[in-house]
């Protein structure tokens, strides 16, 4: 049993962690997957509410405290009393330099109260039956020679609304707190006896607390790659599995981390018994389950929004109401009490509705809104990719073919040969690229063909300022690649190259097969790429083809000096 | 008395093509000299001073453009080019002309007409009001990649894939959205200055692209925690000195 000196500070932890239990698990169960710096808010707001109240109650306690000899002290019990709503009973005991005197005061909702106080000898030595007493009010006075308690384990304490209690068992004292009581009393060690250490909290420590707890606990809830969520998202793909094991993951986590503060405290004086740990994942499991069938399954439907957002609060406050009522029957009657009261179990569900309301209002704003954007963009990505790929299938710049036209026009007068010649390259090039409805991939013989008379005509053109040649082996020419890739790196090479060269300009393109990648090499003598921000630069198309036709397999390098080159390399697949 | 001429273009049989055509206007053209490339031909304009000119656009070391900008002395210029862009239209003035490229005997006739009927007079002047036309109107060409050097080897990284970019002391850190981060020597201010609209100031040590932005969260005091569409999902905290940057940009 957890009964210290601030019993109320270790329900309002337990209290915390339920709150907890539910938050977290459920609103990262749902919430907008990058979407976590409004959670993590609101839990902080929380629970430093909790720990606020939490700090309040304990610091009243601590000033009770009992530094010295003749000050009051609490002795706390934990009793059945029978059927009745009887729930703390508190006695307080000053200790005079000969005497004690034992204060009872009166802690129930009841109104009717009997006392027994029997000192060792069994002799009854009071006896109160009062009618009409309040909450708070001090019903007895004992004055007791110290003499009197030589053996406290013998002292037992009745309580009764109205008849005596079957056994004496429930109403023995289990505790007695400080110390210098058990000295002055003379207690000899007992099984019965734990000691509580008088424990009064201060700032700083209610900060150290406060960061075991949240620290953690708002690392956790992130959804980056490192977070549990994603964790476990990786390991399990049924969803409905994936939220179950992360409301326990959680739960187990806030239960460590509760218990670990409660010891670094000095407030867990024994293990909380099992039953205790099951209740609260009970509490964890079974209404946010409840939420996310109402979320995940029956209401699917966004439009229902306030729908769901009502059945959530109703649910949970339900659903908290019945396990406040089954735990009230399995567990330990006082667990049950001290850690969930009715109240509590309402204030909760209303809370965490609300919360998930907060949570669910702004994510379903921001999901329309992305939704409608996001058509937005798919519609026009699905425009631009189908145009596209019309347009980087044949890129062969109008510019060229006027120039190579306006080339023709010349050359008829001149050499017929050469003009024949060169409308024919002309023709088979523009069939190359007209064609459209052929494969999207084209042996390397024909992208070395396609270069190749491109390159024949603008030979032709710039005369003797244009060299080139190929350095490849028969092996690679069936080799499949996406369709003109190799034109638009000699066309970059002559239009950044040699074209800003006026003494002329040498082209060579090297294909290798290495193991399973392709590289393809073109070289120029022009000037060096430039190092900085750049427009277009010809391969924009390049990486939009190989994007749709290689994604993610391709890369492509510069080089600059005497071997300046742009390479390509393809991986895989050869 | 003939107008003294010169053509300029990188390539042969276009020079030859506007020689053999200009051979039925010998009492208005006299073609005396030609040159490859614009260097020869600043050389040849200083040197011979011709009246007129015919001038490609597009030439390796100097183009067209560049070299009008470089002339001392400003002949009558027309143009020879193959873009057919409807920002030639604007070339049409008084002292200028254009011929599109396959050139045409008809098209070449009536530049032959108008070019007796001009004034010489404000010749200068009106080339240079053209200069400045012509500026506005080349297209803008939009940056669309960066490129970063790693030992002897150039990366090009395309701003498309480009989530943001982080200052510290000495750098500028490129995030990318798959490749990873890369290294460059350019300032924010440069970048900022260079890149296009999707690119947005936000802090002093970030640039964002926009369109990888997937949430702006405000905070306390007008501040925004921007939330990036990388595998960390990147938060930046903007600067309240780029608040205004971010109230433009992302339409708040």
């Amino acid at each position: 049993m957890f009964v210290g000196k601030e019993p109320e500070f270790v329900i309002f932890l337990l209290q915390v962690s339920i709150f907890v239990n539910y938050f977290g698990p459920i609103s990262s169960m749902l919430g907008l997957q990058k979407k976590t710096k409004m959670k993590k808010l609101i839990v902080l707001i929380v629970f430093s509410f909790f720990l606020l109240n939490g700090y309040n109650q304990s610091k009243t306690k601590a000033n009770d405290s009992l530094p010295a000899t003749n000050q009051p002290i609490d002795i706390g019990f934990e009793g059945n009393f029978t059927a009745s709503d009887l729930q703390i009973n508190r006695l307080t005991a000053i200790l005079d330099k000969d005497q004690v005197v034992f204060t009872l005061t009166y802690h129930s909702q009841k109104d009717r109260f009997l006392a027994f106080f029997t000192p060792p000898d069994g002799d009854i030595l009071k006896y109160i039956n009062w009618n009409g007493i309040k909450k708070n009010d001090t019903i007895a006075t004992f004055h007791l020679a110290k003499n009197d308690f030589q053996s406290v384990d013998n002292i037992t304490m009745r309580f009764s609304t109205n008849k005596k209690p079957e056994s004496d068992r429930n109403f023995i004292f289990l505790e007695i707190y400080e110390p210098t009581v058990k000295k002055i009393l003379g207690i000899s060690g007992n099984k019965h006896m734990i000691f509580a250490k008088n424990f009064p909290l201060s700032p700083i420590l209610m900060i150290i607390i406060a960061f075991c707890l949240l620290v953690p606990l708002v690392l956790f809830m992130g959804n980056k790659a490192n977070s549990y969520s994603s964790f476990i998202e990786k390991w399990i793909k049924n969803k409905w599995l994936t939220f179950n094991v992360k409301v326990v993951f959680f739960s187990i986590a806030i239960m460590l981390i509760i218990l670990l503060s409660l010891f670094i405290t000095g407030h867990l004086l024994k293990p909380l018994p099992v039953n205790v740990y099951l209740y609260l994942l009970l509490i964890s499991v079974f209404p946010a389950n409840l939420v996310y069938l109402i979320e995940n399954v029956f209401f699917k439907n966004r439009k229902m929004f306030w729908l769901r957002q009502y059945l959530n609060l109703v649910f949970i406050t339900i659903g908290l109401y019945i396990i406040y009522k089954v735990c009230n029957e399995m567990t330990d009657k006082m667990i049950a009490r001290e850690i969930i009261s009715l109240e509590y179990v309402i204030f909760c569900g209303i809370l965490v509705g609300f919360v998930r309301l907060i949570n669910n209002y702004i994510s379903y704003q921001k999901i329309v809104l992305l939704k409608e954007k996001e058509l937005e963009i798919s519609r026009l990505n699905e425009l631009k990719v189908r145009s596209d790929l019309n347009a980087l299938q044949s890129k062969i710049n109008p510019h060229f073919l006027y120039n190579a036209l306006n080339s023709i026009a010349e050359l008829c007068w001149k050499d017929a040969r050469k003009t024949e010649q060169m409308a024919l390259s002309l023709s088979k090039l523009f069939r190359y690229s007209i064609n459209k409805e052929e494969n999207d991939f084209n042996p390397l013989k024909n992208e070395i063909e396609i270069v190749s008379l491109y390159l024949s005509i603008e030979k032709e053109r710039l005369g003797d300022n244009l060299n080139y040649q190929f350095d490849y082996s028969k092996e690679i020419e069936n080799i499949l690649i996406p369709k003109f890739t190799l034109q638009p790196l000699i066309e970059n090479a002559i239009k950044h190259g040699i074209a800003k060269n006026p003494n002329g300009g040498h082209i060579k393109l090297t294909i290798t097969k290495m193991k399973n990648q392709l590289e393809i090499k073109v070289y120029d003598n022009g000037p060096d790429f430039p190092v900085n921000l750049m427009s277009g630069y010809g391969l924009q198309s390049i990486y939009d083809k190989l994007d749709i036709f290689y994604p993610k397999r391709y890369s492509i390098e510069l080089h600059n000096g005497i071997e300046k080159n742009i390479t390509l390399i393809l991986k895989d697949g050869f | 008395m003939a107008f003294k001429s010169i053509i300029i273009d990188d390539e042969a049989h276009a020079r030859n093509r506007i020689k053999r055509l200009l051979l039925n206007y010998t009492d208005v053209i006299e073609v005396i000299s030609e040159a490859s490339n614009g260097l020869e031909a600043f050389e040849l304009i200083e040197l011979h001073k011709p009246d007129l000119i015919f001038l490609d656009i597009q030439m390796p070391g100097l183009d067209g453009f560049e070299l009008i900008k470089k002339l001392k002395f400003l002949p009558i210029i027309i143009f020879t080019t193959a873009f057919d862009q409807f920002a030639l239209k604007a070339f049409e003035t008084n002292t200028i002309d254009y011929l599109v490229k396959p050139i045409e005997a008809e098209r070449l006739d009536l530049t032959i007409q108008k070019l007796q009927r001009l004034k010489k007079d404000d010749q200068a002047e009106n080339i240079r009001n053209f200069l400045q036309l012509a500026e506005k109107l080349k297209p803008q060409k939009e940056l669309t990649s960066l490129s970063v050097k790693i030992g002897d080897k150039i990366l090009l990284i395309r701003l498309s894939e480009i989530v943001f970019f982080e200052a510290d002391e000495k750098y500028v850190t490129i995030h990318t959205y798959e490749r990873g981060n890369y290294l460059t020597d350019l300032s924010l201010k440069t970048l900022e200055e260079k890149l296009p609209a999707n690119f947005v100031r936000v802090q002093r040590a970030f640039i964002v692209n926009k369109n990888y932005v997937v949430e702006l969260n405000k905070q306390f005091g007008g501040k925004y925690i921007i939330v990036m569409n990388n595998k960390d999902c990147t938060r930046i905290v903007s600067g309240s000195t780029y608040k205004e940057n971010l109230i433009r940009y992302f339409d708040l």
